[in-house]
């Protein structure tokens, strides 16, 4: 049986790594991978409980965790390409102004 | 037990894959460490007997996610020089010291959970026919504005990656 103090120590540190990652870094591609990280996390917590009580309602927002991340990744990276074509850069610290 | 065993080898291997992915220089190396790192999750997701998350994680994250970024981070075709330099010392030290009152402010919000046990699970637990019924009956609302979300979202990138606005 798997604990599920264990199962919540594993989706914090998940969590804190895509916090670091999305501090860390300047390219706007890895900061996005980080987001991913830290869904992932919050969707492990989820199935952990899931688990713990019996229930299977958390598992439908896993789910629903999952369908939200593909949805912010079609709009981010959409995002991610128009801001290229105007840059040739995916350094976010040159991406400064609102409008130029 | 055996169950122990591949849970702490998964764990271990997608806290693994996360650091390189945070650490990696280039973005598609960077990319397929997540990719290990999901399906690392997925299968911890098999163990705790969610059988059909695992395979959506596997399927739309994994599969679909993951090539979308992969496609994305081709067709921009870096050059060497402007790919992802780190910042300078101190703001990995703030990054480290931000994540770190995140992680002990995780750790406190979870130590008032009681350590549960666990219930016998039913036979139909994390089944794709179990988890549809609940979909389609009690969460039909959620599931219908799912649906409508990820149209946006088609619609949405389809406009700003659009010719009008190159």
């Amino acid at each position: 049986m798997i604990e599920l103090s264990e199962l919540l120590l594993l989706s914090a540190v998940l969590f804190v790594l895509g916090v670091v990652g999305f501090i860390i870094r300047r390219n706007i591609l890895i900061m996005f991978m980080s987001v991913e990280l830290m869904l992932n996390s919050a969707g492990l917590v989820l199935v952990a409980f899931s688990n713990k009580l019996g229930t299977m309602d958390p598992q439908v927002f896993a789910v629903f965790v999952i369908a939200l991340a593909a949805a912010e990744a079609a709009v981010g990276l959409a995002i991610i390409v128009a801001l290229f074509r105007g840059r040739e850069s995916v350094n976010i610290d040159e991406m400064r102004l609102l409008k130029w | 037990m055996p169950v122990q065993v591949l849970f702490y080898l998964f764990a271990c291997v997608s806290v693994i894959a996360a650091f390189l992915t945070i650490t990696r220089k280039n973005p598609v190396i960077s990319a397929v460490w997540l990719v290990v790192c999901l399906f690392c999750v997925a299968g911890i997701y098999l163990l705790l007997g969610a059988y059909f998350v695992a395979a959506v994680q596997v399927i739309v994250y994994a599969g679909a996610v993951l090539m979308l970024f992969l496609f994305v981070i081709m067709m921009l075709n870096l050059r060497t020089g402007i790919v992802g330099q780190m910042r300078n010392l101190g703001i990995k030290l703030l990054g480290v010291l931000i994540a770190l009152l995140v992680f002990v402010q995780l750790r406190l919000a979870f130590k008032g959970v009681s350590l549960l046990t666990g219930p016998e699970l039913s036979a139909d637990f994390g089944q794709a026919a179990s988890l549809g019924k609940l979909l389609f009956s009690e969460y039909v609302y959620p599931l219908e504005v799912i649906a409508v979300l990820l149209l946006v979202a088609v619609v949405g990138a389809l406009v700003l990656t659009g010719k009008e606005s190159a």
